[in-house]
């Protein structure tokens, strides 16, 4: 929330703004990873425009706080965090940079190269007090005021970079499909592959086996199946179970994700686990499309809080009544897949092996910032 | 006429068949159920003319009779079929994989459509390219029997088509049973003997029982025991000491091969299972089922989790036993197969069948439980009756399986009342196909053990135990 005593209509507006966003969060009036990225984006926008501070760490401490509520709206979609601790540490990197042209010191707080070594440097203080140190060093006033229009444009830019993302991966579609290739996709409901998918289309001529998510994403399975269909792309729905029998003549397995966790494992729709262990078995190559905003610093210490459990109705109709009395229903809607299952992770900025993405998260976050 | 008009399809191109495939399949779309016959027929004549005609190329032949004749024909069309399609695949653009070949003005695909088909020209222009040489059997009505065919297996044939009857088991039995009652009003006409002639007579009956779906392994392996059976009947005997002996000798081979076997599989499989165990299977197999139920009669403290898939739900009726028993179950539909791995001790599948060379041929989905389970060290235990060995090899899902309705696949619901999704119009896209196929390979390296009535063993034992026991 903004600084005690904000009673400006201006302020009035905001909180409203970040009430009825909260609200939407937990009503899941929004739900997706790109929907919630995009406007979590555009409501720090607002939030850091509208706010006033005398020292960066205030700020950094209303996002911080204005973050975790949101985070709690809809605690297990990744990708409101992730925006949150990009803007952290974007703003964290404005003030160190502005910090060391001023005081010319850049030794001391090494902001921008993040090396290995300062992974294993303990860092005992995190937060207000390392920021704190380096900006009081400084000129207090003159840097506070500086820094809004580079916030904003950060800002900007990532949101820029947010509507792009489809753009960037699918022109990487045709190093990667040849010719007469057949897809296989367990993740229908994903845009990016959606994309990824139509642009090569453009260019070569393949096949896409298209798995049904069963229950949850059936008809957005069905629709993806349209789409591709009518740009003329050989178009196959086939069922989850049976992947296996149909994996030996698939030449590449891609997928979309719900998010990519730090150690390069993915949380991404149902099934998707079973059918990349498939796809291994086969040595069939596993390619994940995904954006970069989708990648948390989170390890899956305990995989089975990470995955949300869906509407048990539609497994089991609540009609059936006796029997719904009698028998646990279970409806996952996520799953876990290792990164020791994962070939490659196709991502906005490229291409990168999944032993890889640990790196991806030291260049986007700060470890201060993992703890909201 | 047949080399002639395969070696006269490379020449053409592929073009010209495909428009007169839409027209096609417009009349056919058009004409109501009334005409259809009468479309069928024209259809069928048209068909010849274009295959005899030299320039024509590639023809799309209609719904064939019902009948006997129907089954030479087929094989005759088969034949040709699979010719046309090897060069349809290697005119139509060079590629070596037939896969990416799957376009869909490919009009080679003779009819193996019996009986009263409903679309039976759009069902063949929308198949999978890879699975082009399995046939789909579609059958609605018995208004096209012969008169020859029994009641009793006119009813078992639509239990087969609308999947009432289900099962490699439960379809064996209701055979048996049906011929039991084909046998008992069977009367052998004059001028020849019943072991002669009652062989040819069940081969009619069979035939149109095929028309529903293929025969399973294990009606495949019981037919063979009759007609051998059958052909041993003395001439000495009357014709009703001769019937009643041979319907004495289905019940007991019944009891012997299915009731006597499933219990000698419950007593050694029961002894897998301990307190504490959490079993997972999938879908519904009657002896695992009754392996659960006198688990849970002696006391055994454990729960079951059934992972079910579509279009068929079995794994439903399945939990309902279970539960019914008072079994602690739970549900979970096989995508979210991975989430309930964890906690799972060991895992129960049943067969349609096994195969020779030690692969489990099951319901489709059955492999990819058993490779995950494997990957986590998770024992699978197989019950299966000597009944459903086979003498057949297979290596992968794809040479041999059944096809099912696609259209299971557009209808999204999840009971007994259909729902259609988005894809209700999927027949008038011409790249988008639907693909159901009903049964998949396990490889023998994922399965711990089978537990048959002859004891238990590794699945590599399969051809020991069919040479040894002669059940095959």
């Amino acid at each position: 929330m903004l600084a005690a005593g904000a009673h400006t209509t201006k302020e009035k507006d905001l909180n409203a703004h970040i009430e009825a966003f909260v609200a939407q969060l937990k009503r899941r009036q929004i739900q997706g990873s790109y929907n919630v990225a995009l406007a979590t984006a555009q409501l720090l926008l607002r939030v850091v425009s509208a706010a006033r501070w005398t020292h960066i760490d205030q700020l950094v401490t209303q996002i911080k706080i204005l973050g975790k509520r949101l985070q709690g709206a809809q605690p297990r979609e990744l990708a409101c965090g992730n925006i949150i601790r990009r803007v952290l540490a974007l703003i964290r990197e404005e003030s160190e940079d502005t910090n060391d042209s001023e005081s010319g010191d850049g030794a001391v707080n090494s902001p921008l190269i993040t090396s290995m070594f300062s992974l294993l440097s303990t860092n005992d203080e995190y937060g207000p007090n390392r920021g704190s140190q380096s900006l009081i060093d400084g000129s207090g006033r003159s840097i506070k005021k500086d820094l809004k229009p580079y916030i904003i444009e950060g800002i900007q830019e990532l949101i820029d970079e947010l509507k792009n993302i489809d753009e960037s991966i699918a022109s990487m579609g045709v190093e990667m499909i040849h010719e007469n290739e057949t897809i296989l996709t367990p993740t229908p409901n994903s845009r990016t592959v959606l994309k990824f998918l139509l642009r090569t289309a453009q260019k070569r001529k393949f096949t896409v086996l298209v798995v049904e998510v069963f229950p949850n994403d059936v008809e957005k399975t069905h629709e993806f199946a349209l789409k591709l269909a009518e740009a003329g792309i050989e178009t196959t729905v086939i069922t989850d179970a049976m992947v296996y029998s149909i994996m030996g003549r698939v030449g590449k397995v891609i997928l979309g994700t719900h998010a990519v966790l730090a150690n390069g494992g993915l949380l991404a729709s149902a099934g998707a686990a079973m059918i990349s262990q498939c796809a291994n078995v086969h040595r069939t190559p596993v390619v994940v499309c995904t954006g970069l905003y989708k990648l948390s610093p989170m390890y899956p210490f305990d995989v089975e809080s990470l995955i949300e459990v869906g509407d048990t109705g539609k497994v089991l109709a609540f009609e059936d009544g006796s029997l719904v009395d009698k028998v646990n229903v279970v409806n996952p809607l996520y799953d876990y897949v290792p990164p020791e299952s994962v070939d490659l992770c196709i991502t906005n900025m490229g291409g990168y092996s999944p032993s890889f993405m640990y790196r991806l998260v030291l260049d986007h976050y700060r470890q201060e910032d993992v703890t909201l | 006429m047949m080399p002639d008009s395969s070696a006269k399809a490379s020449t053409a191109p592929p073009a010209t068949a495909a428009p007169k495939a839409q027209q096609q399949k417009a009349r056919d779309k058009n004409s109501g159920e009334a005409l259809e016959g009468k479309a069928q027929r024209k259809a069928e004549k048209a068909a010849r003319r274009a295959a005899a005609v030299s320039e024509r190329g590639k023809s799309n032949k209609p719904p064939a009779e019902a009948g006997q004749v129907r089954e030479k024909s087929q094989a005759r069309q088969g034949k040709e079929k699979s010719s046309g399609g090897s060069i349809t695949s290697a005119g139509g653009g060079g590629s070596t994989s037939g896969v990416g070949n799957i376009t869909a003005g490919s009009a080679i695909s003779s009819l193996a459509t019996q009986g009263t088909a409903i679309h039976g020209s759009d069902i063949l222009d929308k198949r999978v390219g890879l699975f082009k040489h399995l046939e789909i059997t579609r059958r609605s009505g018995t208004a096209d029997a012969a008169k020859d065919i029994h009641p009793a297996i006119l009813s078992l044939t639509l239990q087969f088509a609308s999947y009432t009857v289900i099962g490699s088991s439960a379809r064996c039995r209701a055979t048996l049973g049906a011929f039991q009652a084909v046998i008992k009003d069977y009367r052998t006409p004059a001028g020849t003997t019943l072991s002669r002639n009652l062989t040819n007579h069940l081969s009619r009956q069979i035939d149109f029982l095929k028309t529903a779906r293929p025969l399973s392994i294990t009606m495949g392996n019981a037919i063979r025991w009759l007609k051998q059976e059958i052909s041993v009947v003395s001439i000495d005997i009357s014709d009703d000491q001769a019937r009643e002996s041979l319907i004495e000798k289905i019940e007991t081979y019944i009891r012997e091969k299915i009731e006597v076997a499933d219990r000698v599989i419950v007593q050694s499989a029961v002894k897998q299972i301990s307190k504490g165990d959490v079993i997972l299977t999938f879908s519904r197999s009657a002896v695992v089922e009754q392996v659960f139920l006198e688990a849970n009669l002696r006391g055994i403290e454990f729960s079951v989790v059934v992972v079910d898939t579509r279009p068929f739900f079995e794994g439903k009726e399945m939990v309902r036993r279970l539960s019914n028993a008072g079994l602690r179950c739970e549900y979970v539909l096989i995508s979210g197969l991975s989430y309930v791995l964890n906690d799972i001790t060991s895992v129960f599948l049943g067969a349609h069948a096994v195969l020779s060379n030690g692969q489990l041929y099951s319901r489709v989905g059955t492999a990819l439980v058993a490779m995950s389970a494997k990957r986590k060290n998770i024992p699978v235990i197989v019950c299966c009756e000597s009944i459903k060995f086979s003498n057949r090899v297979q290596l992968d899902s794809v040479t041999f399986n059944e096809l099912g309705s696609p259209d299971d696949l557009m209808n999204i619901s999840i009971d007994s009342a259909p729902k259609p999704g988005p894809l209700k119009n999927w027949r008038d896209l011409p790249n988008l196909k639907l693909l159901n196929i009903l049964y998949d390979l396990t490889p023998p390296e994922y399965i711990k053990k089978i537990v048959t009535e002859v004891g238990s063993l590794p699945p590599s034992s399969v051809p020991v135990i069919i040479r040894e026991y002669n059940s095959a």
